[in-house]
Protein backbone atom coordinates (compact mmCIF):
# COMPACT_ATOMS: atom_id res chain seq x y z
CA UNK A 1 0.00 0.00 0.00
CA UNK A 2 1.17 3.60 -0.89
CA UNK A 3 -0.04 6.78 0.82
CA UNK A 4 1.18 9.97 -0.75
CA UNK A 5 -0.31 13.15 0.67
CA UNK A 6 1.26 16.10 -1.59
CA UNK A 7 1.64 19.73 -1.07
CA UNK A 8 4.36 21.62 -3.12
CA UNK A 9 4.17 25.18 -4.17
CA UNK A 10 4.77 25.85 -7.69
CA UNK A 11 5.07 29.74 -9.46
CA UNK A 12 1.10 29.52 -10.74
CA UNK A 13 -0.64 27.25 -8.78
CA UNK A 14 -0.39 24.89 -5.82
CA UNK A 15 0.08 20.75 -6.09
CA UNK A 16 -2.02 19.96 -3.65
CA UNK A 17 -2.75 16.10 -4.11
CA UNK A 18 -3.82 13.24 -1.71
CA UNK A 19 -4.08 9.13 -3.00
CA UNK A 20 -3.63 5.95 -1.87
CA UNK A 21 -2.54 3.21 -4.10
CA UNK A 22 -2.87 -0.49 -3.72
CA UNK A 23 -0.86 -2.81 -5.70
CA UNK A 24 -2.66 -1.29 -9.68
CA UNK A 25 -1.91 1.07 -12.15
CA UNK A 26 -3.00 4.34 -11.37
CA UNK A 27 -3.12 6.98 -13.36
CA UNK A 28 -2.66 10.51 -13.52
CA UNK A 29 -4.50 12.75 -16.38
CA UNK A 30 -4.53 15.81 -17.51
CA UNK A 31 -2.56 18.27 -19.50
CA UNK A 32 1.06 19.73 -19.84
CA UNK A 33 1.50 21.58 -16.83
CA UNK A 34 -1.15 20.74 -14.64
CA UNK A 35 1.07 18.90 -11.94
CA UNK A 36 1.90 15.39 -12.84
CA UNK A 37 5.43 15.46 -12.93
CA UNK A 38 5.97 17.53 -10.22
CA UNK A 39 3.93 15.01 -8.20
CA UNK A 40 6.02 11.83 -9.44
CA UNK A 41 8.75 14.14 -8.35
CA UNK A 42 7.87 15.17 -5.21
CA UNK A 43 7.15 11.08 -4.49
CA UNK A 44 10.97 10.26 -5.62
CA UNK A 45 12.42 13.01 -3.72
CA UNK A 46 13.69 14.70 -6.62
CA UNK A 47 11.83 17.85 -5.69
CA UNK A 48 11.28 18.66 -2.42
CA UNK A 49 7.68 19.01 -1.28
CA UNK A 50 6.61 21.85 1.15
CA UNK A 51 3.64 19.52 3.34
CA UNK A 52 2.42 16.69 3.65
CA UNK A 53 3.10 13.01 3.91
CA UNK A 54 4.28 9.53 1.79
CA UNK A 55 4.28 6.81 3.11
CA UNK A 56 5.24 3.45 1.20
CA UNK A 57 4.73 0.06 3.29
CA UNK A 58 5.15 0.71 6.55
CA UNK A 59 8.26 3.07 5.46
CA UNK A 60 7.44 6.77 5.89
CA UNK A 61 9.10 8.48 2.77
CA UNK A 62 8.52 12.17 4.15
CA UNK A 63 6.53 13.99 6.31
CA UNK A 64 6.69 17.29 6.54
CA UNK A 65 5.61 17.30 10.51
CA UNK A 66 8.12 14.95 11.27
CA UNK A 67 10.68 16.19 9.32
CA UNK A 68 11.40 13.19 7.74
CA UNK A 69 12.65 13.24 3.74
CA UNK A 70 14.59 10.39 2.77
CA UNK A 71 16.97 10.78 0.42
CA UNK A 72 15.92 9.68 -3.94
CA UNK A 73 18.77 6.80 -3.13
CA UNK A 74 17.31 5.83 0.26
CA UNK A 75 13.18 5.62 -1.08
CA UNK A 76 13.39 2.54 -2.95
CA UNK A 77 11.24 4.15 -5.73
CA UNK A 78 11.66 3.79 -9.61
CA UNK A 79 11.14 6.19 -11.87
CA UNK A 80 10.96 5.52 -15.82
CA UNK A 81 11.59 8.84 -17.04
CA UNK A 82 9.98 10.41 -20.69
CA UNK A 83 12.97 10.17 -22.27
CA UNK A 84 14.66 7.07 -20.31
CA UNK A 85 17.56 8.71 -19.52
CA UNK A 86 19.61 5.58 -19.84
CA UNK A 87 23.24 6.44 -19.17
CA UNK A 88 24.46 7.06 -22.52
CA UNK A 89 27.97 6.03 -21.97
CA UNK A 90 27.12 2.78 -20.41
CA UNK A 91 25.84 -0.43 -22.51
CA UNK A 92 22.53 -1.53 -21.92
CA UNK A 93 23.67 -4.55 -19.66
CA UNK A 94 25.52 -1.64 -17.50
CA UNK A 95 22.72 0.87 -17.41
CA UNK A 96 20.57 -2.53 -15.95
CA UNK A 97 23.17 -3.14 -13.45
CA UNK A 98 23.62 0.18 -12.12
CA UNK A 99 20.84 -0.10 -9.68
CA UNK A 100 21.08 -3.64 -8.92
CA UNK A 101 22.35 -4.16 -4.65
CA UNK A 102 23.87 -7.37 -4.03
CA UNK A 103 26.65 -9.55 -5.33
CA UNK A 104 27.81 -9.38 -8.43
CA UNK A 105 27.07 -13.03 -9.77
CA UNK A 106 23.23 -12.73 -8.44
CA UNK A 107 23.11 -9.06 -10.23
CA UNK A 108 24.19 -10.79 -13.80
CA UNK A 109 21.68 -13.77 -13.08
CA UNK A 110 19.16 -11.06 -12.52
CA UNK A 111 19.97 -8.93 -14.77
CA UNK A 112 20.12 -11.59 -17.77
CA UNK A 113 16.21 -12.55 -16.50
CA UNK A 114 14.92 -9.27 -16.25
CA UNK A 115 16.36 -8.16 -19.99
CA UNK A 116 14.52 -11.94 -21.11
CA UNK A 117 11.60 -10.52 -19.52
CA UNK A 118 11.62 -7.05 -21.43
CA UNK A 119 12.38 -8.89 -24.59
CA UNK A 120 15.88 -7.25 -25.17
CA UNK A 121 18.31 -9.71 -23.64
CA UNK A 122 19.84 -9.58 -27.63
CA UNK A 123 20.58 -5.84 -27.40
CA UNK A 124 22.60 -5.83 -23.77
CA UNK A 125 25.96 -5.13 -25.92
CA UNK A 126 24.41 -1.98 -27.05
CA UNK A 127 24.75 1.68 -26.17
CA UNK A 128 21.47 3.32 -25.73
CA UNK A 129 22.67 5.72 -28.47
CA UNK A 130 22.22 2.38 -30.95
CA UNK A 131 18.78 1.84 -29.99
CA UNK A 132 15.26 2.04 -31.08
CA UNK A 133 13.09 4.14 -29.07
CA UNK A 134 10.49 1.17 -27.42
CA UNK A 135 13.94 -0.73 -27.23
CA UNK A 136 15.17 1.64 -25.22
CA UNK A 137 11.67 2.13 -23.18
CA UNK A 138 12.01 -1.39 -22.22
CA UNK A 139 15.61 -0.86 -21.19
CA UNK A 140 14.66 2.14 -19.20
CA UNK A 141 12.04 -0.35 -17.46
CA UNK A 142 14.53 -3.33 -16.81
CA UNK A 143 16.95 -1.24 -15.17
CA UNK A 144 14.26 0.33 -12.72
CA UNK A 145 13.05 -2.92 -12.44
CA UNK A 146 16.47 -4.50 -11.17
CA UNK A 147 16.61 -1.95 -8.17
CA UNK A 148 13.67 -4.03 -7.57
CA UNK A 149 11.45 -0.79 -6.41
CA UNK A 150 8.09 -0.86 -4.37
CA UNK A 151 6.80 1.34 -6.34
CA UNK A 152 7.20 2.31 -10.12
CA UNK A 153 6.26 5.33 -11.34
CA UNK A 154 6.41 6.05 -14.97
CA UNK A 155 6.71 9.30 -16.39
CA UNK A 156 4.71 9.85 -19.92
CA UNK A 157 6.69 6.94 -20.62
CA UNK A 158 5.38 6.15 -24.26
CA UNK A 159 4.43 9.19 -25.29
CA UNK A 160 7.90 9.49 -27.34
CA UNK A 161 6.88 6.38 -29.27
CA UNK A 162 5.57 5.30 -32.27
CA UNK A 163 1.57 4.11 -32.43
CA UNK A 164 2.66 0.84 -33.70
CA UNK A 165 5.38 0.12 -30.66
CA UNK A 166 3.46 2.12 -28.04
CA UNK A 167 0.33 -0.33 -28.67
CA UNK A 168 3.00 -3.47 -27.88
CA UNK A 169 4.55 -1.66 -24.89
CA UNK A 170 0.88 -0.92 -23.23
CA UNK A 171 -0.02 -4.64 -23.46
CA UNK A 172 3.43 -5.30 -21.99
CA UNK A 173 2.78 -3.10 -19.21
CA UNK A 174 -0.02 -5.01 -18.04
CA UNK A 175 1.76 -7.81 -18.37
CA UNK A 176 4.76 -6.83 -16.42
CA UNK A 177 2.47 -4.97 -13.88
CA UNK A 178 0.95 -8.78 -12.91
CA UNK A 179 4.56 -9.87 -12.61
CA UNK A 180 5.66 -7.32 -10.83
CA UNK A 181 2.59 -6.49 -8.27
CA UNK A 182 3.95 -3.65 -6.69
CA UNK A 183 1.38 -0.36 -7.67
CA UNK A 184 2.67 1.94 -10.95
CA UNK A 185 1.98 5.34 -10.86
CA UNK A 186 1.76 6.37 -14.53
CA UNK A 187 1.77 9.82 -15.78
CA UNK A 188 -0.16 10.50 -19.12
CA UNK A 189 -1.93 13.16 -21.48
CA UNK A 190 -3.57 10.55 -23.94
CA UNK A 191 -6.71 9.85 -22.51
CA UNK A 192 -7.13 6.51 -24.78
CA UNK A 193 -3.74 5.29 -22.94
CA UNK A 194 -5.01 5.78 -19.34
CA UNK A 195 -8.33 4.23 -19.90
CA UNK A 196 -6.43 1.21 -21.16
CA UNK A 197 -3.90 0.91 -18.83
CA UNK A 198 -5.35 2.33 -15.30
CA UNK A 199 -6.93 0.50 -12.85
CA UNK A 200 -8.16 4.10 -11.63
CA UNK A 201 -7.94 7.14 -13.67
CA UNK A 202 -7.57 10.45 -11.97
CA UNK A 203 -7.48 13.24 -13.74
CA UNK A 204 -5.49 16.64 -12.57
CA UNK A 205 -5.71 20.35 -13.14
CA UNK A 206 -3.84 23.35 -12.29
CA UNK A 207 -2.05 20.33 -9.43
CA UNK A 208 -5.95 19.40 -8.28
CA UNK A 209 -7.74 16.68 -8.27
CA UNK A 210 -10.85 16.99 -10.47
CA UNK A 211 -11.86 14.07 -11.44
CA UNK A 212 -11.27 9.99 -10.23
CA UNK A 213 -12.78 7.26 -12.39
CA UNK A 214 -12.09 3.40 -12.73
CA UNK A 215 -10.05 2.64 -16.14
CA UNK A 216 -10.17 -0.13 -17.50
CA UNK A 217 -12.77 -0.29 -19.82
CA UNK A 218 -14.79 1.23 -17.50
CA UNK A 219 -13.99 4.66 -18.13
CA UNK A 220 -16.47 7.15 -17.00
CA UNK A 221 -18.74 4.69 -14.64
CA UNK A 222 -21.86 5.35 -12.13
CA UNK A 223 -24.12 2.72 -11.13
CA UNK A 224 -27.71 3.70 -12.82
CA UNK A 225 -30.59 2.96 -10.23
CA UNK A 226 -30.17 -0.56 -9.04
CA UNK A 227 -29.40 -2.06 -12.14
CA UNK A 228 -26.74 -4.41 -11.90
CA UNK A 229 -23.65 -4.08 -14.24
CA UNK A 230 -25.44 -0.78 -15.80
CA UNK A 231 -23.16 2.57 -16.22
CA UNK A 232 -24.15 5.99 -17.35
CA UNK A 233 -22.19 7.89 -19.14
CA UNK A 234 -22.63 11.37 -19.63
CA UNK A 235 -20.98 13.44 -22.82
CA UNK A 236 -21.63 16.58 -21.75
CA UNK A 237 -19.91 15.97 -18.24
CA UNK A 238 -16.65 14.54 -20.41
CA UNK A 239 -16.69 17.49 -22.68
CA UNK A 240 -16.74 19.75 -20.02
CA UNK A 241 -13.62 18.61 -18.72
CA UNK A 242 -11.89 21.05 -20.46
CA UNK A 243 -8.96 19.06 -21.06
CA UNK A 244 -9.20 19.80 -24.87
CA UNK A 245 -10.69 16.68 -25.78
CA UNK A 246 -13.86 15.47 -27.46
CA UNK A 247 -16.08 12.92 -26.45
CA UNK A 248 -14.90 10.56 -29.21
CA UNK A 249 -11.63 10.54 -27.87
CA UNK A 250 -12.54 9.26 -24.29
CA UNK A 251 -15.43 7.08 -25.17
CA UNK A 252 -14.05 4.79 -27.92
CA UNK A 253 -11.18 3.53 -25.84
CA UNK A 254 -13.96 1.85 -23.23
CA UNK A 255 -16.07 0.97 -26.21
CA UNK A 256 -13.25 -1.09 -27.62
CA UNK A 257 -13.06 -3.02 -24.60
CA UNK A 258 -16.78 -4.01 -23.94
CA UNK A 259 -16.70 -4.69 -20.31
CA UNK A 260 -19.75 -3.17 -19.17
CA UNK A 261 -23.12 -5.60 -19.83
CA UNK A 262 -25.00 -2.41 -20.22
CA UNK A 263 -24.55 1.33 -20.80
CA UNK A 264 -26.58 4.71 -20.79
CA UNK A 265 -24.94 7.40 -22.37
CA UNK A 266 -26.24 10.64 -21.43
CA UNK A 267 -25.43 13.68 -24.63
CA UNK A 268 -27.59 16.81 -25.31
CA UNK A 269 -27.83 15.07 -28.87
CA UNK A 270 -26.16 11.63 -29.93
CA UNK A 271 -23.62 12.58 -32.23
CA UNK A 272 -23.14 11.12 -35.73
CA UNK A 273 -19.75 9.83 -35.34
CA UNK A 274 -21.07 7.60 -32.38
CA UNK A 275 -23.72 5.82 -34.40
CA UNK A 276 -20.82 5.53 -37.54
CA UNK A 277 -18.12 4.42 -34.87
CA UNK A 278 -20.71 1.47 -33.70
CA UNK A 279 -21.87 0.64 -37.32
CA UNK A 280 -18.47 0.33 -38.51
CA UNK A 281 -16.39 -1.25 -35.34
CA UNK A 282 -18.96 -4.06 -34.98
CA UNK A 283 -18.94 -3.53 -31.33
CA UNK A 284 -20.13 -6.49 -29.17
CA UNK A 285 -23.19 -4.43 -28.38
CA UNK A 286 -26.23 -2.87 -29.90
CA UNK A 287 -27.75 0.52 -30.03
CA UNK A 288 -31.17 -0.26 -27.56
CA UNK A 289 -32.67 2.16 -27.75
CA UNK A 290 -32.12 6.09 -29.06
CA UNK A 291 -34.10 8.73 -27.43
CA UNK A 292 -33.29 11.80 -29.00
CA UNK A 293 -36.56 13.24 -28.48
CA UNK A 294 -36.91 13.62 -24.51
CA UNK A 295 -33.52 12.68 -22.36
CA UNK A 296 -31.69 11.71 -25.79
CA UNK A 297 -30.74 8.78 -24.02
CA UNK A 298 -28.45 6.62 -25.66
CA UNK A 299 -28.87 2.53 -24.15
CA UNK A 300 -25.87 0.16 -25.79
CA UNK A 301 -25.83 -3.50 -24.49
CA UNK A 302 -23.08 -6.13 -24.84
CA UNK A 303 -25.81 -8.85 -26.67
CA UNK A 304 -23.28 -11.94 -25.24
CA UNK A 305 -23.62 -10.55 -21.72
CA UNK A 306 -27.40 -9.18 -21.77
CA UNK A 307 -30.02 -12.09 -20.83
CA UNK A 308 -32.13 -11.11 -17.89
CA UNK A 309 -34.01 -7.98 -19.71
CA UNK B 1 71.92 16.63 -27.86
CA UNK B 2 75.15 15.90 -25.28
CA UNK B 3 74.01 19.00 -23.55
CA UNK B 4 73.23 17.96 -20.07
CA UNK B 5 70.57 21.06 -19.51
CA UNK B 6 68.66 19.81 -22.57
CA UNK B 7 67.63 16.61 -20.56
CA UNK B 8 67.40 18.27 -17.32
CA UNK B 9 65.35 20.75 -18.44
CA UNK B 10 63.02 18.34 -20.33
CA UNK B 11 62.60 15.94 -17.40
CA UNK B 12 62.23 18.94 -14.62
CA UNK B 13 59.60 20.22 -16.84
CA UNK B 14 57.60 17.27 -17.56
CA UNK B 15 57.84 16.42 -13.77
CA UNK B 16 56.75 20.03 -12.43
CA UNK B 17 53.93 20.55 -15.11
CA UNK B 18 52.82 16.68 -14.08
CA UNK B 19 52.85 18.09 -10.30
CA UNK B 20 51.26 20.83 -11.28
CA UNK B 21 48.84 19.17 -13.53
CA UNK B 22 47.79 17.12 -9.84
CA UNK B 23 47.20 19.80 -7.82
CA UNK B 24 45.08 21.56 -10.45
CA UNK B 25 42.32 17.90 -11.10
CA UNK B 26 42.29 17.66 -7.39
CA UNK B 27 40.89 21.29 -6.58
CA UNK B 28 40.03 21.59 -10.19
CA UNK B 29 37.31 19.13 -10.06
CA UNK B 30 36.27 19.86 -6.44
CA UNK B 31 35.83 23.45 -7.42
CA UNK B 32 34.17 23.47 -10.72
CA UNK B 33 31.46 20.35 -9.49
CA UNK B 34 30.46 22.92 -6.77
CA UNK B 35 30.46 25.95 -9.04
CA UNK B 36 28.25 24.38 -11.66
CA UNK B 37 25.99 22.80 -9.54
CA UNK B 38 25.69 24.86 -6.30
CA UNK B 39 24.05 28.17 -5.61
CA UNK B 40 25.53 30.49 -3.05
CA UNK B 41 26.27 34.17 -2.17
CA UNK B 42 29.42 35.76 -4.02
CA UNK B 43 29.70 33.10 -5.83
CA UNK B 44 30.22 35.47 -9.10
CA UNK B 45 33.26 37.18 -6.81
CA UNK B 46 34.81 33.81 -6.22
CA UNK B 47 33.82 33.02 -10.16
CA UNK B 48 36.03 35.95 -10.83
CA UNK B 49 38.82 35.30 -8.64
CA UNK B 50 39.41 31.76 -9.93
CA UNK B 51 39.90 32.74 -13.35
CA UNK B 52 42.04 36.03 -12.23
CA UNK B 53 45.06 33.76 -13.26
CA UNK B 54 44.10 34.03 -17.17
CA UNK B 55 43.77 37.88 -17.38
CA UNK B 56 46.33 39.06 -14.96
CA UNK B 57 50.29 39.27 -16.81
CA UNK B 58 52.19 36.61 -15.75
CA UNK B 59 54.67 38.66 -13.77
CA UNK B 60 51.76 40.22 -11.50
CA UNK B 61 51.01 36.70 -10.72
CA UNK B 62 54.63 36.18 -9.91
CA UNK B 63 54.87 39.30 -7.43
CA UNK B 64 52.00 38.21 -5.87
CA UNK B 65 53.48 35.10 -5.54
CA UNK B 66 56.65 36.36 -3.96
CA UNK B 67 55.07 38.04 -1.74
CA UNK B 68 52.88 35.26 -0.32
CA UNK B 69 55.59 32.37 -0.67
CA UNK B 70 58.26 35.02 0.68
CA UNK B 71 59.80 34.55 4.48
CA UNK B 72 57.15 37.29 5.41
CA UNK B 73 53.86 35.40 3.49
CA UNK B 74 51.34 33.60 4.55
CA UNK B 75 52.19 30.81 3.28
CA UNK B 76 56.25 31.11 3.51
CA UNK B 77 55.90 31.03 7.10
CA UNK B 78 53.43 28.09 7.06
CA UNK B 79 55.62 26.27 5.16
CA UNK B 80 59.13 27.26 7.27
CA UNK B 81 57.28 25.76 10.29
CA UNK B 82 56.34 22.60 8.86
CA UNK B 83 59.96 21.90 6.79
CA UNK B 84 61.94 24.39 8.36
CA UNK B 85 63.00 25.21 4.38
CA UNK B 86 61.69 28.06 2.27
CA UNK B 87 59.50 27.90 -0.74
CA UNK B 88 60.81 30.55 -2.72
CA UNK B 89 63.82 29.21 -5.62
CA UNK B 90 62.79 25.46 -4.97
CA UNK B 91 60.90 22.86 -8.02
CA UNK B 92 57.81 23.74 -5.53
CA UNK B 93 57.90 27.30 -6.20
CA UNK B 94 58.05 26.49 -9.73
CA UNK B 95 55.02 23.59 -9.32
CA UNK B 96 52.76 26.35 -7.24
CA UNK B 97 53.40 28.88 -10.05
CA UNK B 98 52.92 26.20 -13.09
CA UNK B 99 49.38 25.59 -10.62
CA UNK B 100 47.70 29.02 -10.58
CA UNK B 101 48.53 29.85 -13.87
CA UNK B 102 47.49 26.54 -15.67
CA UNK B 103 44.15 26.70 -13.17
CA UNK B 104 42.28 28.61 -14.97
CA UNK B 105 42.21 26.84 -17.81
CA UNK B 106 40.93 23.57 -16.49
CA UNK B 107 38.86 24.58 -13.92
CA UNK B 108 36.66 26.87 -17.29
CA UNK B 109 36.92 23.84 -19.01
CA UNK B 110 35.49 21.29 -16.32
CA UNK B 111 32.90 23.35 -15.30
CA UNK B 112 31.48 24.08 -18.48
CA UNK B 113 31.54 20.44 -19.20
CA UNK B 114 29.68 19.96 -15.52
CA UNK B 115 27.77 22.70 -16.46
CA UNK B 116 26.07 20.23 -19.89
CA UNK B 117 25.76 17.62 -17.99
CA UNK B 118 21.96 16.70 -17.51
CA UNK B 119 21.08 17.14 -13.74
CA UNK B 120 18.42 14.51 -14.49
CA UNK B 121 21.07 11.77 -15.64
CA UNK B 122 22.49 12.19 -12.16
CA UNK B 123 18.74 12.56 -10.26
CA UNK B 124 18.38 9.16 -12.26
CA UNK B 125 21.37 7.74 -10.60
CA UNK B 126 20.68 8.67 -7.15
CA UNK B 127 16.89 6.95 -7.74
CA UNK B 128 18.74 3.88 -8.72
CA UNK B 129 20.56 3.79 -5.31
CA UNK B 130 23.74 5.52 -6.24
CA UNK B 131 25.49 7.59 -3.22
CA UNK B 132 27.30 10.96 -4.35
CA UNK B 133 29.94 9.70 -4.87
CA UNK B 134 29.28 6.55 -7.16
CA UNK B 135 26.87 9.54 -8.89
CA UNK B 136 30.42 11.88 -9.74
CA UNK B 137 32.24 8.67 -10.62
CA UNK B 138 30.09 6.70 -13.18
CA UNK B 139 27.62 9.54 -14.36
CA UNK B 140 28.85 13.08 -14.12
CA UNK B 141 32.63 12.71 -14.37
CA UNK B 142 32.41 10.02 -17.74
CA UNK B 143 29.63 12.51 -19.23
CA UNK B 144 31.81 15.48 -18.34
CA UNK B 145 35.12 13.53 -19.74
CA UNK B 146 35.43 15.25 -22.86
CA UNK B 147 35.26 18.62 -21.66
CA UNK B 148 37.96 17.54 -18.40
CA UNK B 149 40.48 16.00 -21.04
CA UNK B 150 40.51 19.23 -23.05
CA UNK B 151 40.89 20.93 -19.72
CA UNK B 152 43.92 18.49 -18.85
CA UNK B 153 45.70 18.79 -21.97
CA UNK B 154 44.98 22.83 -22.24
CA UNK B 155 46.43 23.04 -18.26
CA UNK B 156 49.52 20.28 -19.00
CA UNK B 157 50.43 22.43 -21.95
CA UNK B 158 50.19 25.63 -20.20
CA UNK B 159 52.10 24.33 -16.57
CA UNK B 160 54.74 23.06 -19.38
CA UNK B 161 55.22 26.48 -20.95
CA UNK B 162 54.93 28.38 -17.91
CA UNK B 163 57.51 31.32 -17.82
CA UNK B 164 57.15 34.46 -16.02
CA UNK B 165 56.39 33.49 -13.00
CA UNK B 166 58.28 30.64 -12.48
CA UNK B 167 61.49 33.00 -13.09
CA UNK B 168 60.33 35.51 -10.64
CA UNK B 169 59.27 33.24 -7.68
CA UNK B 170 61.47 30.12 -8.85
CA UNK B 171 64.84 31.82 -10.83
CA UNK B 172 66.66 29.77 -13.46
CA UNK B 173 68.38 27.24 -11.40
CA UNK B 174 69.39 24.04 -13.66
CA UNK B 175 67.92 20.68 -12.48
CA UNK B 176 65.44 22.36 -9.97
CA UNK B 177 63.59 25.52 -11.49
CA UNK B 178 64.98 25.83 -15.42
CA UNK B 179 61.87 24.25 -17.11
CA UNK B 180 62.40 24.06 -21.16
CA UNK B 181 61.25 27.30 -21.86
CA UNK B 182 63.62 29.03 -19.24
CA UNK B 183 66.15 26.89 -20.56
CA UNK B 184 65.15 28.21 -24.28
CA UNK B 185 65.12 31.77 -22.99
CA UNK B 186 68.55 31.87 -21.49
CA UNK B 187 70.14 29.15 -23.89
CA UNK B 188 69.12 31.82 -26.90
CA UNK B 189 70.49 34.80 -24.95
CA UNK B 190 73.70 32.97 -24.39
CA UNK B 191 74.12 33.01 -28.26
CA UNK B 192 73.53 28.94 -27.93
CA UNK B 193 70.52 28.55 -31.20
CA UNK B 194 71.40 24.66 -31.32
CA UNK B 195 70.15 24.02 -27.97
CA UNK B 196 67.46 26.57 -28.07
CA UNK B 197 65.83 25.04 -31.45
CA UNK B 198 65.72 21.66 -30.14
CA UNK B 199 64.33 22.54 -27.06
CA UNK B 200 61.15 23.99 -29.07
CA UNK B 201 61.40 21.11 -31.64
CA UNK B 202 60.85 19.22 -29.45
CA UNK B 203 58.13 20.81 -26.85
CA UNK B 204 56.50 21.66 -30.52
CA UNK B 205 56.17 18.09 -31.25
CA UNK B 206 54.65 17.08 -27.74
CA UNK B 207 52.61 19.62 -28.08
CA UNK B 208 51.19 19.09 -31.62
CA UNK B 209 50.94 15.22 -30.98
CA UNK B 210 48.86 15.63 -27.76
CA UNK B 211 46.88 18.04 -29.59
CA UNK B 212 46.05 15.70 -32.68
CA UNK B 213 45.38 12.23 -29.78
CA UNK B 214 42.68 14.45 -28.53
CA UNK B 215 40.76 15.34 -31.87
CA UNK B 216 40.87 11.80 -32.93
CA UNK B 217 40.03 10.42 -29.57
CA UNK B 218 37.00 12.82 -28.95
CA UNK B 219 36.03 11.90 -32.30
CA UNK B 220 35.96 7.62 -31.39
CA UNK B 221 34.46 8.33 -28.53
CA UNK B 222 31.06 10.08 -29.75
CA UNK B 223 31.08 7.52 -32.80
CA UNK B 224 31.13 4.19 -30.36
CA UNK B 225 27.88 5.27 -28.28
CA UNK B 226 26.42 6.18 -31.59
CA UNK B 227 24.61 3.70 -33.69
Amino acid sequence: MFRASVYKKLPSFAVDIDVQVANEILVLLGPSGSGKTTFLQCIAGLVRQDGGKIELKDRVLFDSGRGINLSPRERRVGYVFQDYLLFPHMTIWKNVLYGCRGKKQACWDKAQKVLEMVGIAHLKDRFPGQISGGEKQRAALARALMAEPEILLLDEPLSALDPLTRYRLQKELIDLHKKMNIPFILVTHDVREAHLLGHRVITLEKGRITDIRPGRGMSVVKPVEKRPGCFQVSIKEVQEQRLGLTAQQVLIPFLDRGHFTSLEITCHHVPPWLKNELAERKLSCQVDRVDEERMKILIIREQILSGED
Amino acid sequence: MENPIVWQAVSLSLKVALMALANVVVVGLVLARMMARRQFPWKTVLEAFLTLPLVLPPSVIGFLLLVLLGKHGPIGQLAEQLWHRPILFTTAAAVIAATVVAFPLFYQSVRAAFEGVDPRYEQAARILGAGEFKVFFTVTLPLAWPGVLAGLVMAFARALGEFGATLMVAGNIPGVSQTIPLAIYFTAEAGDYTTASFLVVVVSLVCLSIMVWLNCWTRHRVSKWQG
